[in-house]
């Protein structure tokens, strides 16, 4: 209920009902020379990059995600209500399970931990040809390797020769190209398809 | 069945005097540098196997069932010491050494042995057989087939038609409003819904220090990125 509230002040905002509402006209200068002048983001080229985090969910502690990196770096997460979670569609932070994949960034805290500004769940991109095509289910070759795509009625997206994304898969063809972005199936050669690029015939 | 033992080695020989594979495991062995040296001496000595199997002796009928006992030895050790390199048998199309072709390598070495003891028409199935194993060869029969099946039950044509969130994300993308506005935000899509003609998406922003909701209205079933728009709530 609380979320529906929020949703219905969120759209009077947007679509000019509330008194509340800040155009983005008097938000003063937008310009991206603004944002861009502040050097925060400047690395040196073989630097980790501390607001960045990689690995798998070992542990869920209220809000707090424990992360196992992939080179055995140990992570703390912290998730607030303006994080934006990603599992296959965005989505709440109740859908995080022990063993997930994930990459989120955000910002580093004194104690070192990372409070998330955005979480990306199990997500990869496969670079792959489609072998053979069945009901809701796309087997892709992957650099010699099987994986099996599962098509997500209602999710499932796809883009054909750059053209924005659509539902309709029908154009996809058994031995063509195909680029992949999906959830992965923890510890499975499986996914499922959140965007399928392709060329259209 | 000689003869089409014989006809596989020449084909082999054949793309192997072309240059061979480039993914093959073989570079492992020889050094990258010698790879196409080595195809072309192997090609030689397919030709001469060839030519051993068509001149009746029990020489050249031998030396051909080592010659596949040593391929499959080859394969073995490919598959698990380099399982992405391609086979490099027959074409340069990427075929992984797979049970296929250590199957097919298994079959070539019986009908070699066995030719005399099997009836001429027994050729028939060996090169069927000898085709279904080779994944080389897929892009003929295979891909078409399954090409074909789909088209006749059309598997993905049964979803109902929407319009996906990466599809309003990418209308958004190319609007003035959220390209002046990205700056500010600091997440991915937070939550989004339709309300009437438009989708509206919410991202979390931080502006001078505070942080807030971005919030975009984006027509949903029309592609027009000047109407979107915008507010930080």
């Amino acid at each position: 209920m609380e979320n529906l509230g929020r949703r219905k002040f969120l759209t009077s905002a947007v679509l000019g009902t509330a008194t509340t509402v800040v155009g983005a006209t008097a938000l003063g200068s937008l310009a991206p020379e603004t944002a861009f002048a502040d050097d925060k983001w400047m690395l040196e080229p073989d630097a980790v990059d501390p607001d960045f985090a990689e690995g798998r969910i070992t542990g869920i502690q209220g809000s707090m995600l424990m992360v196992t990196g992939s080179d055995r770096t140990f992570h703390r997460i912290q998730v607030t209500g303006g994080t934006s979670i990603w599992k296959l569609r965005n989505t709440t932070f109740d859908e995080a399970e022990v063993g997930d994949g994930l990459y989120a960034r955000g910002a580093r805290m004194p104690d070192g931990v990372l409070a998330a500004d955005a979480i990306w769940l199990n997500i990869v991109n496969l670079q792959t040809h489609i072998v053979a095509i069945n009901r809701d289910v796309l087997h892709l070759d992957h650099h010699g390797h099987r994986i099996v795509g599962h098509v997500v009625s209602g999710t499932t997206a796809a883009v054909y020769n750059g053209t924005p994304a659509i539902s309709d898969l029908s154009l996809l063809q058994v031995g063509k190209h195909a680029q992949v972005i999906g959830a992965w199936r923890p510890d499975t050669n499986e996914v499922d398809i959140a965007t399928v690029y392709a060329a259209a015939a | 069945m000689e003869v089409l033992v014989a006809a596989v080695l020449v084909w082999a020989a054949v793309f192997k005097f072309r240059g061979g594979s480039q993914r093959s495991a073989l570079g492992k062995i020889v050094g990258e540098h010698r790879v196409v040296t080595v195809f072309r001496l192997i090609g030689g000595v397919e030709v001469l196997l060839a030519a051993g199997l068509l001149v009746p002796n029990p020489v050249g009928k031998w030396a051909a069932f080592a010659w596949f006992l040593g391929l499959l030895g080859y394969l073995s050790w490919a598959r698990v010491a380099e399982p992405d390199s391609s086979c490099g048998c027959l074409s340069d199309k990427f075929a992984p050494v797979g049970v296929r072709a250590l199957a097919r390598a298994v079959v070539l070495a019986g009908m070699v042995v066995t030719a005399e003891l099997l009836p001429w028409y027994a050729v028939i199935p060996g090169a069927v057989a000898i085709v279904v194993l080779s994944a080389e060869l897929d892009g003929y029969w295979l891909i078409p087939l399954r090409r074909w099946k789909v088209k006749l039950l059309h598997p993905l044509g049964n979803t109902e038609f929407h319009i996906p969130v990466t599809s309003t994300v990418q209308q958004l993308h190319k609007s003035q409003v959220y390209q002046s506005a990205y700056p500010l935000l600091r997440s991915d899509v937070l939550d989004t819904w339709d309300e009437g003609e438009w989708r509206i998406l919410t991202y979390s922003a931080e502006r001078d220090g505070e942080r807030a909701t971005a919030v975009f209205a984006v027509p949903r079933d029309r592609y027009d990125p000047e109407a979107v728009r915008f507010a930080l709530a």
